[in-house]
């Protein structure tokens, strides 16, 4: 457990996806591995974004392009810690580019969850949020209560960004994601393809 | 592919025009890393208020980047040289690829001259143990259009400074196939904005 944490704090997913679900409007939010399937089955929205069967490692990257495409409308990534750890320097270059509008939570598990949890690397000592700090985000959340959580994130979804959030999460037992119509999120049942323009039409759509 | 005339020298490119054309084909966004070759490319680039230039930490970020851009509605393009093309090799495949996203990869070819001087056009040459460790050869330069091929994005070379029009070409492709499209700057550009008096 990472020295900045509370010793018995942890959310579990519920405790975070469904409070954002009630305060998100029309903000795009982009999720990754095992928050895929739970944010699907709470979320069904046009400008959800499943970063799976895709590159492993480039969720916030990813999101940061959404961010800089759409700098009117708030982009939420929800990104693991192993992701976060493939693509560090991503920390830097969403400063760099000056996103304001994007929100960046990294979900502190300390595990690869869909291979069958086991440890990221440094799980026990890297400080995420200290990370975020040292690389020039402005905002920074280290939350580990679910009543901390919900009590801060009006700011998170309104402040000028780029904020970041760092969670300390329950471990869960999601499998391998995959993109299929057996897939209970509707995100997850067409190909990326697919839903890359389904998502890219929302988002140009004057509508959205 | 041609092979460029024998004997023939690097031809250098009037930078500012490129960066020009880039904006005229629609470009919104260029996602670079910078490497020796592109940074006269990249200071044109960088002078334009119609094009945004953004800058990676590696090259696989610099493909998911834009891939997040074309997602959100941009029409972008990345810049990398050869070895970080290699790097990205996963982020292009998940992402531009995989969504079918019509990417222009202008990639420059490092390696390709010192080849040449050794009478070996980099393309044609059978990679082998002896030539991946050998000094004086650059071993990404033999790496370059077969791992293209594998991963199955198209390519053309821009070797000529008259034919602009490949570039047009290149971008039209992608956008039509909606799949990344490189073009190699098999060439050096020793010409920036400030050659010109421009300021």
């Amino acid at each position: 457990m990472p020295a900045h944490a509370k010793d018995n704090g942890m959310l579990t997913k519920d405790e975070l996806l469904e409070p954002l679900a009630r305060a998100r409007t029309d903000e795009v939010v982009v999720t990754c591995m095992g928050i895929t399937r739970p944010w699907g089955r709470i979320s069904d929205h046009d400008l959800d974004f499943a970063s799976a069967d895709s590159a492993m490692g480039h969720t916030a990257d990813l999101a940061l392009g959404i961010a800089l495409a759409q700098p009117e409308r708030r982009v939420i990534c929800l990104n693991g810690d192993g992701s976060m750890l493939m693509t560090l320097g991503t920390l830097v270059t969403i400063v760099e580019a000056d996103a304001r509008n994007l929100v960046l939570f990294v979900l502190e598990n300390g595990a690869y969850e869909i291979t069958g949890n086991q440890p990221v690397p440094g799980a026990s000592d890297v400080d995420f949020p200290g990370l975020a700090r040292a690389a020039g985000f402005p905002r920074v959340y280290d939350l580990a209560f679910p009543r901390d959580f919900e009590a801060v994130l009006p700011n998170i979804l309104h402040s000028e960004g780029p904020v970041f959030v760092g969670v300390q999460m329950e471990r869960g037992s999601e499998g391998p994601i995959s993109r299929s119509e057996r897939e209970e999120a509707r995100y997850l049942q067409t190909s990326l393809a697919e839903w890359s323009r389904v998502f890219r039409k929302a988002i140009l759509s004057p509508t959205s | 592919m041609p092979n460029p005339p024998e004997g023939s020298v690097p031809l250098t490119w009037d930078a500012e025009i490129l960066a020009a054309l880039l904006a005229e084909i629609g470009v919104s966004h260029v996602v670079t890393l910078p490497d020796n070759t592109s940074a006269p490319l990249l200071e044109a680039i960088s002078l334009r208020a119609d094009l945004r230039l953004l800058l990676g930490t590696r090259e696989g970020e610099v493909i998911s980047l834009a891939a997040g851009l074309w997602l959100g509605g941009c029409s972008p393009m990345v810049i990398i040289q050869n070895t970080g093309l290699l790097e990205a090799g996963d982020s292009l495949r998940g992402t531009a690829s995989r969504m079918g996203a019509p990417l222009l990869m202008f990639v420059t070819c490092r390696g390709y001259e010192k080849s040449r001087t050794l009478g070996r056009e980099p393309g044609d040459v059978e990679v082998t143990r002896d030539l991946l460790v050998r000094s004086d050869l650059d071993s990404v330069a033999h790496m370059t259009e077969s791992t293209l091929r594998a991963w199955g994005i198209p390519f053309l070379f821009l070797r000529d400074p008259a034919d602009l029009d490949t570039v047009r070409d290149a971008w039209k492709r992608a956008h039509e196939e909606e799949r990344p499209v490189a073009l190699l700057l098999d060439t050096s550009f020793t010409q920036g904005p400030r050659d010109h008096g421009l300021g």
